[in-house]
């Protein structure tokens, strides 16, 4: 009993320790990080990563992928971006619609059609990805000042986007708790006993790919309040971002194991990466570099800590 | 609890029930009743189409054709869900825990107590979840992870998971199988107290005496038909072996003849392993079945695996016909004509979503690819050749094995070695989760395979096998051997005692 307990708690240090110990390193490197202004840039920069990872963290606890959050992120910056003039805050409900359409539509294929979700959201995110470029060919368009100081007004200490991270982790406690929560851990756990329990595996997975397409589409909403531009190319990296965060974070790929603070450490830690590179003036390039190196680096500490914790 | 001949009608009832996989009739013909207040066991061979039956009425399985009446009225099971509101729930013999997911949460998935707002309430669930196992005189921490659990402490929560719906309709389906003496006791209480209650049962077991024990009324299945039914206090066991066979079980085991004397086959001489063997020595002639006996945990799995190369020895050797043969992996073993039929078959004897040819082509590759190839002609003459010689029963050699049943899955596993030409078999558990008629069949093919010189290391924890089938057997205490048994000395009695270390028998000295 207590091996088990140790077991889930120690998902959760497996994953800060690297986050503290980067943070520390940064700090040793800039202390101005430690100013409240140093601070608010770092989080500005980890919130739609944040929101990314907990997206892809959602659709990983019920055991499939979604390759298509970087895709849904950039159609989201060109749909705000091309509507804002004529429809203003409706455009915001607007893009988050269509990316909840999308999401469920990829969920119910992947679970009614049993395709494997991986296979759907590489297929929708190449047509998402595309339709975004047929709206917007060349980054442009205009988006309300509204937005961008919503984004990155910082009121109280922290910016408001911050406050959105805090939100959705809210909303996952309470959603967590409920029958749907348990059915999309239970489903991922094991997709049979699901059923044979009487849960509704296929809308388990729909839900999460819908929940998924909204929060990737938060993410693209703070992207276009930081850039001012639609464009259809800047949720591209975001994808696998966003698996290296889920890995880094806790979550299995088996499926029925995640956390959703578990993610936004795991987006910390790619965060902080990439300020550390860009204070040593490396080049983003390396980034991917330094990414890969930590996500394998992760990812085998925690299998040896498991495979000890067996023994 | 008296047994009146009143006649009620049946809870459920299944008319001319049907079902069809492809060419393949998995079940046809069902009619069935399950009355209140009654407990109604259903038998048959593996493949008898026992489990197509349950999981229709369960909702796992949608009929072909057939009706199914509930209190009288037709209705379509097409879900689990729309069996459970119903009050018709099973418990199955895969396992339907989430490894994920603690005690109580699978004791309650999907009906969760909750609270005002929506969410799980969390102390009510530990509280009725330990009501509930306490009611069933059981200790169990409901925080606990079920990835921790013993096979036999999952499968008490899986029938805790039914019991916390009050079904109308309680389907146990193998249920049993890892429970030990005092949970089948705990179980048959609760049998006891749903039929009281006006509960119905329905009840698979391959356990014969739990069928006695638990069930008024027994059908038999065969061939995806019910062949047979009757009162179980009309019946003895025999009989409904016999009926579920259709032939007369006295023939029983295969007949031991001595084993000629000669050369060792293999020859152990005080070997140790890191794993805690020690000092084991024994030696196995060619022809000869060896069983090796005692309480499970003893070390019947380390020797099997120190022997196949799983698990190097750190002390003592092994000669295989005189050659010296120290296995660091399966390849040293393979290599000398040592193979392994392992105890799971499932997950470590066949790649169970290949099909039947790919499984058992897969350990003759050499001789089916002569240019790495593999040639189609070659493959389907061993295939064909296997199939025969071990009498498997695959309706398509394309399908996927795990569509086959326990026992013809079983005799793939044997069989996809015969081409290898091995000398020693090493096997665990061979008749594990098989119906009672392939069980006998495995034991003649066993002792087939070892009039043909073939020395055979028979590991199993049912005694009848090690009685019945064993030229000789070796009992393990404390991984060490604690007696060798010769041929008269064998008995259910003598291999029992040595297992507590009680020297009854031969003491082994050697």
């Amino acid at each position: 009993m207590k091996a088990s307990r140790a077991r889930i708690t120690s998902r959760i240090p497996v994953v800060f320790l690297p986050a503290a110990i980067f943070l520390a390193i940064n700090i040793a490197l800039n202390p101005r990080i430690l100013t409240l202004r140093g601070l608010n840039n770092l989080a500005l920069q980890t919130v739609s990563l944040g929101l990314v990872v907990m997206a892809q963290t959602l659709v990983v606890i019920v055991r499939e992928l979604d390759m298509s959050v970087g895709a849904v992120v950039s159609m989201t910056t060109v749909l705000v971006a091309s509507t804002m003039s004529s429809l203003h805050v409706l455009s915001i409900p607007l893009a988050l619609l269509v990316a909840a359409l999308f999401g469920a539509l990829s969920g119910a294929i992947v679970a009614y059609a049993r395709i494997p979700g991986i296979v759907v959201t590489l297929a929708s995110s190449m047509i998402i990805g595309g339709l975004a470029l047929v709206i917007m060919p060349q980054a442009g368009g205009t988006v309300d000042d509204s937005l961008s100081d919503f984004v990155n007004g910082q009121p109280f200490l922290v910016p408001d986007s911050f406050l959105l991270l805090l939100g959705v982790l809210l909303v996952w406690q309470y959603v967590k708790n409920t029958r749907l929560g348990t059915a999309i851990y239970a489903t991922g756990g094991n997709a049979f006993s699901a059923y044979a329990s009487g849960l509704s595996v296929a809308g388990a997975k729909i839900a999460a790919y819908t929940g998924s397409a909204l929060l990737a589409a938060i993410a693209g909403l703070v992207v276009c309040g930081k850039t001012m531009t639609g464009d259809a190319t800047v949720g591209d990296t975001y994808t696998l971002s966003s698996i290296a965060g889920t890995v880094l974070g806790g979550a299995s790929f088996m499926g029925g194991v995640g956390t959703m603070a578990g993610a936004v450490a795991g987006a910390l830690i790619i965060g902080i990466l990439v300020h550390i590179l860009f204070f040593l003036g490396l080049s983003s390039h390396y980034q991917y570099i330094a990414e890969g190196l930590i996500l394998l680096a992760a990812v085998s500490i925690g299998v040896l800590a498991e495979r000890r914790g067996k023994k | 609890m008296g047994k009146e001949e009143t006649v009620s009608p049946a809870l459920l009832e299944t008319l001319g029930l049907e079902k069809s996989y492809g060419a393949t009739r998995a079940a046809q013909d069902v009619s069935l009743a399950f009355e209140a207040g009654r407990a109604h066991a259903l038998v048959g061979e593996n493949g008898a189409g026992k489990s197509t039956v349950i999981k229709m009425i369960t909702g796992l399985v949608r009929p072909s054709g057939g009706r199914i009446l509930w209190r009288g009225e037709p209705v379509h099971l097409h879900s689990p869900r729309a069996a459970r509101s119903l009050g018709i729930v099973g418990v199955h013999q895969e396992m339907t825990l989430v490894d994920t997911l603690s005690v109580g949460r699978n004791i309650w998935l999907g009906h969760e107590p909750l609270t005002a707002v929506g969410t799980i309430d969390r102390r009510r669930l530990a509280l009725d979840s330990e009501r509930l196992i306490a009611s069933m005189g059981l200790s169990l921490d409901p925080a606990r992870l079920v990835e921790g659990l013993s096979i036999a402490e999952k499968q008490m929560v899986e029938i805790l998971k039914a019991l916390s719906l009050q079904p109308s309709l309680l389907v146990l389906d193998e249920a049993t199988s890892a429970l030990g003496d005092r949970e089948v006791e705990l179980l048959h209480g609760i049998v006891r107290k749903f039929q009281a209650e006006g509960r119905a049962i329905a009840f698979v077991s391959h356990r014969m005496k739990e069928i006695f024990q638990f069930c008024d009324f027994c059908s038999v299945m065969k061939d995806g038909r019910v062949v047979f039914q009757d009162q179980t206090s009309e019946l003895d066991e025999r009989r409904v072996i016999e009926k579920m066979i259709g032939r007369d079980m006295s023939q029983g085991f295969p007949a031991k003849q001595p084993v000629p004397p000669g050369q060792d086959l293999l020859r152990v001489t005080g070997l140790s392993t890191s794993s805690g063997l020690h000092d084991i020595s024994f030696s196995l002639r060619p022809g000869e079945i060896l069983g090796i006996g005692g309480l499970q945990g003893h070390g019947q799995v380390e020797l099997l695996e120190c022997l196949f190369g799983l698990a190097p020895a750190t002390r003592g050797t092994i000669e295989i016909e005189g050659r010296r043969l120290s296995p660091r992996r399966s390849a040293d073993a393979l290599r000398a004509g040592i193979v392994l039929v392992p105890e799971d078959r499932k997950t470590q004897g066949l790649f169970i979503d290949r099909s039947v040819e790919e499984n058992l082509v897969a350990c003759s590759f050499d001789d089916c690819a002569p240019f790495g190839f593999i040639s189609r002609r070659k493959a389907g003459a061993l295939v064909a050749g296997i199939v025969a010689r071990m009498k498997i029963k695959a309706p398509d050699i394309k399908e996927p094995i795990r569509r086959l049943s326990g026992g013809n899955q079983q005799k793939a596993a044997l069989g996809r070695w015969l081409p290898s030409g091995f000398k020693v078999l090493l096997l665990r558990e061979p008749t594990r989760g098989i119906d009672v008629g392939t069980k006998f069949e495995i034991y003649g093919l066993l002792r087939e395979l070892a009039d043909t010189g073939v020395g055979i290391i028979l590991s199993t924890s049912e005694i009848i096998e090690l009685v019945g089938l064993s030229d000789r057997v070796l009992v393990m205490l404390e991984k060490g051997i604690s007696a060798e048994l010769a041929p008269g000395g064998i008995s259910e009695r003598t291999i029992v005692a040595a297992s507590f270390g009680h020297s009854l028998g031969e003491s082994h000295e050697s």
